[in-house]
């Protein structure tokens, strides 16, 4: 697998930027609120693992992630083949790189606001 | 291949920061247009002003609510009759506007005494309608007019009346923006909170950021009934004054232009706890995708899938027949902000065209994350756009189809280019399955027109008839 990891990891990355809105809240707190909560819940569901929802917030997580996880299942047949510690090292990953180009490395000054 | 200094703006340097072309490998965080900043002197912009923000794009969809704009009487006039946004109330909203006709004495001796005979004489002259929204402009805003302190004297002197008053004059902010951010956060700090609804499901939402343009948001209500779900705040097409006063009692809130209204939607979140959950409405998989969101929120995916079921067997082999007609075409989105995202990949994918380059009035940076990141490599990405670097672009691309507003429109017209208006939407509604079939309808109609050349024939010089 290991030759395949980051063709895997830039394949998942470009299809979700390209895809979801979560990744784009106008602020870094909601940014990286959503992106760690929403890959948190798809490895879960894509590992099989249960998942509680505490609050609406975490319910909201749950909603958005069970869509990319079918998503992700359907257009890359590979992800069905891993084993559970492969999914997780990826989607580990792809959100180090979320985080870094829309967050950490972001060109965005609005991010940073204290206020909407 | 980052950003490009066009031919046209060799003399305004400054632009070239804010048109950026894609190339392969690049990401965002390498190359972003500079976006929400004051227009560089010597372009000319397409932008609208702070009050047009707050009354054409959002008070004005509210559909029980006398609109008072407290200004010249032009103010009112521009922002009254070129953004489509129809009711189920017979379109009070369209119908009637308000304004206090402004003069020169006015601003000499103060105009808050014209304003409150206004608002009387408005009440008088609408008896059924109890509630309004007060615009400031830029001339009543200058002589420093109390409109909320006037706002409140007639509320105590009626007893049975609410009146929502927005600080929105022209010159605040660099565009219309800072006027939809004005009304959100106002509306926010005064109202919500302040009415509670009837409750008749255990599933609750607010539609945020949809304005029924043609009928867009008859459509969303539509899905939102058939899966039992309420509505209780449509901000704002269609949208009851007193329902959006009741934001707060919905347990999800459901985003669609975040540009003009996820302020609102972030303060909710953050005072109330209720979700945001930003959906695309344009395009078959989109809506699919954000109905099943929701199905899935709410515990009813059920409810959803047979939606979503009966929406593609009803509009799916009607849109496979544009699509065949319209595969490869190539085109233009130069309209506000959000649509530039919220439609290129529902473009791209699902009808098979190819967007050449995207254009926003008044988009921010987080605009152009989408648009850049959804959009094609090669396609220009331009934030402010001026007429000058639309001639030059539309030669440089060449479009099959434009989709602007009727500013820029003007100009595609004269070119004869096939040209639709992307803010009023020609012949809607265009969101959802059924709306997405009009759209592709529109593209064809429009692509496939024999009059754009027939207006390029020259009758002095040919005979048309022969």
């Amino acid at each position: 697998m290991n030759e395949n990891k980051s063709k895997y990891i830039d394949e998942l990355y470009s299809y979700i930027q390209a895809r979801y809105l979560w990744q784009f809240f106008p602020r870094e707190w909601d940014r990286e609120a959503n992106i760690n909560g929403i890959i948190s819940d798809i490895i879960n569901i894509l590992t099989d693992n249960p998942i509680n929802f505490n609050d609406p917030i975490e319910k909201y997580f749950y909603a958005e992630a069970k869509v990319v996880a079918e998503e992700l299942k359907e257009k890359f047949k590979w992800i069905n083949e891993l084993e559970k510690q492969e999914i997780i090292d990826i989607l580990n990953k792809v959100k180090e790189k979320l985080i870094e180009v829309l967050i950490e490395e972001s060109q965005n000054p609005e991010l940073k606001k204290k206020s909407y | 291949m980052p950003f490009e200094l066009l031919k046209c703006d060799q003399v305004i340097r400054e632009r070239m920061r804010h048109c950026y072309v894609k190339a392969p490998n690049e990401d965002i965080h390498k190359y972003l247009p500079v976006a929400n900043v004051a227009t560089i002197p010597g372009s000319l912009s397409e932008r609208g002003c702070s009050y047009c923000g707050a009354k054409l794009v959002i008070g004005g969809a509210i559909k029980d609510c006398i609109q008072m704009i407290h200004g010249p009487v032009g103010c009112a006039y521009n922002t009254w009759h070129t953004k489509r946004y129809i009711s189920d109330n017979d379109d009070f909203e369209l119908k009637h506007v308000c304004s206090t006709d402004m003069k020169e004495s006015h601003i000499v001796f103060g105009g808050m005494p014209r304003l409150k005979k206004s608002i009387i004489e408005a009440f008088k002259e609408y008896p059924n309608i109890k509630r309004m929204i007060v615009y400031i402009t830029c001339g009543s805003a200058l002589i420093g007019d109390d409109i909320e302190a006037v706002a409140k004297e007639v509320e105590e002197e009626l007893d049975d009346v609410d009146i929502f008053c927005v600080s929105c004059p022209g010159f605040a902010g660099v565009s219309q923006s800072l006027g939809h951010h004005e009304f959100n956060m106002e509306w926010m700090k005064h109202k919500v909170g302040t009415y509670e609804p009837e409750i008749w499901s255990e599933y609750t939402v607010n539609i945020i950021g949809e304005y029924n343009i043609q009928g867009d948001g008859f459509l969303m209500e539509d899905y939102m009934k058939r899966m039992g779900i309420q509505v209780i705040g449509h901000f704002t097409g269609n949208g009851s004054y007193d329902l959006l006063r009741a934001m707060h009692r919905a347990k999800l809130n459901v985003v669609i232009c975040s540009r003009s209204a996820g302020y609102i939607a972030n303060e909710l979140k953050k005072r109330y706890g209720i979700p945001r959950l930003d959906i695309d409405s344009w395009g078959f998989n989109y809506i699919a995708e954000g109905i099943r969101k929701i199905g899935i929120f709410f515990g009813i995916e059920d409810r959803a899938e047979k939606l979503i079921q009966e929406e593609m067997e009803k509009w799916k082999p009607k849109l496979d027949w544009y699509r065949e007609r319209l595969k490869g075409k190539k085109i233009c989105i130069w309209t506000g902000g959000p649509r530039l995202w919220h439609w290129v990949k529902a473009f791209e994918d699902e009808l098979g065209m190819k967007v050449v380059a995207m254009s926003c009035k008044f988009g921010h940076p987080d605009d152009f994350e989408k648009a850049i990141s959804r959009g094609s490599t090669g396609t220009i990405y331009i934030d402010d756009g001026n007429e000058l670097e639309f001639f030059e672009i539309i030669e440089r691309v060449k479009p099959d189809l434009i989709y602007t507003g009727p500013r820029v429109g003007d100009l595609v017209k004269k070119l004869h280019i096939s040209y639709l208006d992307g803010h009023g939407e020609h012949n809607g509604p265009y969101m959802g399955f059924e709306g997405f079939v009009n759209m592709a309808r529109d593209m064809y109609n429009a692509i496939y027109s024999k009059l754009w050349k027939l207006a390029k024939i020259d009758i002095r010089k040919e005979d048309i008839y022969e």
